[in-house]
């Protein structure tokens, strides 16, 4: 799972912050995302993108803080479509 | 041929956001008929889906704790919910300090000099700051920011911001806050007071060239620094309560120093920047006394301040104007 967050953070964040957290995922999987550098412009395109790919639930969106809970996500709505 | 009208339901947020969202997709899509009415965005085909899909991402981050602070549909803070707030956290003991100080400096009108005024209230303040915050370390810097940390702060391109002197690029203090951000290296909470200065078209009572704050600056993880959130807010509340006026504890914005519509919005919806604002009728206007600002990374990614693990540690804010709060207080017992 971690390959398909990272695709989804490539996309919306900056680079110098996305090189940062593909370098440091394991250690950062359970921290908040702004302390990784994300800022609200960032966090809020990675919603947008999120919301168009996964037709996502407000509760589900409120819920991405962390790294582990977009895995999370991206699981339950994986199986959802599977 | 003439593209259909659709809208999107912006219902679920307060009147002033709304405005905001008119404002940003209106900035953004300049030659499209865009416009809010009865709470619906009003807009062309061509750009309904894409906009329908951000305004989801903007209510999933609108709705993030609105229930435990304010109102509904609103920007300001439900006076009960606050006062839970106090309870929790057991502010009840501060209330009889908080009251007293108030009272004390209501009363004095112009009786001694400001200066003396505003470093007696200080006094009380401070010591009421230090029973409610653990703070390690109280500074009291000089009144102009160091080189390294104005450029860093970028203040040669905020027009608010004064020049100390032109040869060496350093600036007089904007923010007190901003004294701390090159020495912090952990979690910590730090108390500045000193002098600010700012550059404006136009001066008064409340609006002054310089004048004098007491910050606190906190830095910790994002959880920590919403359990100190409540704690402000609810410390707000019984300053509220106890100065005798009119006032209202709700989410600001630093539209007076940005113009950047989204960062504006982002800022609201986050609820990242609350405020005091007590009303004076000498004035008929609200006037804000304390600001706290949630700064999330913005700060410790300019400064790399950084955890062991290399993730940034997060930072927040809360200034007293104190000129402020003395010239609320000499209107309150006025009347």
């Amino acid at each position: 799972m971690k390959k398909e967050v990272l695709g989804i953070l490539e996309k919306n964040i900056t680079e110098g912050v996305y090189e940062a957290i593909e370098k440091n995922y394991e250690e950062w999987r359970d921290s908040s995302l702004f302390e990784l550098g994300i800022d609200s412009l960032n966090y809020m395109a990675l919603l947008v993108d999120l919301g168009e790919s996964y037709n996502f639930t407000i509760e589900d969106i409120e819920s991405l803080n962390t790294l582990k809970s977009i895995e999370v996500i991206l699981e339950k709505y994986g199986e959802r479509n599977a | 041929m003439v593209s259909e009208m659709l809208s999107v339901n912006l219902a679920s947020f307060p009147k002033e956001v709304q405005k905001l969202i008119l404002e940003l997709y209106k900035q953004k899509y300049c030659n499209e008929e865009i416009r809010l009415e009865d709470e619906q965005l009003h807009l062309n085909d061509g750009i309904h889906q894409l906009i329908s899909r951000e305004v989801s991402a903007l209510q999933a981050i609108w709705s993030k704790n609105k229930d435990l602070y304010f109102k509904e549909k609103c920007i300001d803070c439900d006076p009960e919910k606050l006062d839970n707030l106090v309870g929790k956290y057991g502010l009840e003991r501060i209330k009889n300090s908080v009251n007293q100080l108030m009272l004390r400096y209501k009363n004095i009108g112009n009786q001694i000099s400001t200066l003396n005024v505003l470093d007696e209230f200080n006094r009380g303040l401070s010591n009421i700051l230090l029973e409610i915050f653990q703070v390690d370390k109280t500074m009291q810097p000089i009144d102009i920011l160091d080189e390294y940390s104005s450029e860093k702060l970028r203040l040669d391109s905020n027009q608010g911001a004064l020049l100390s002197g032109k040869i060496n690029k350093t600036f007089y203090n904007y923010a007190l806050c901003h004294h701390c951000y090159s020495k912090v290296k952990s979690h910590t909470i730090q108390m500045v007071t000193g002098n600010c200065y700012r550059n404006e078209k136009d001066y008064d009572r409340f609006r002054l060239p310089k004048f004098k704050m007491t910050e606190l600056v906190f830095f910790d993880s994002d959880n920590q620094l919403a359990v100190l959130k409540e704690k402000i807010m609810a410390l707000f509340k019984i300053m509220g309560d106890s100065i005798g006026l009119k006032y209202r504890i709700r989410i600001a914005n630093d539209s007076f120093i940005t113009n950047d519509v989204e960062r504006i919005l982002y800022q609201v919806l986050n609820k990242s920047k609350i405020e005091l604002e007590v009303y004076t009728p000498i004035e008929d206007k609200y006037i804000s006394i304390c600001s706290s600002n949630y700064h999330g990374s913005y700060f410790s990614q300019k400064f790399s301040i950084t955890r062991e693990d290399k993730s940034y540690i997060q930072s927040m804010c809360v200034g007293f104007g104190l000129n402020r709060i003395i010239e609320i207080l000499k209107d309150a017992g006025e009347l």
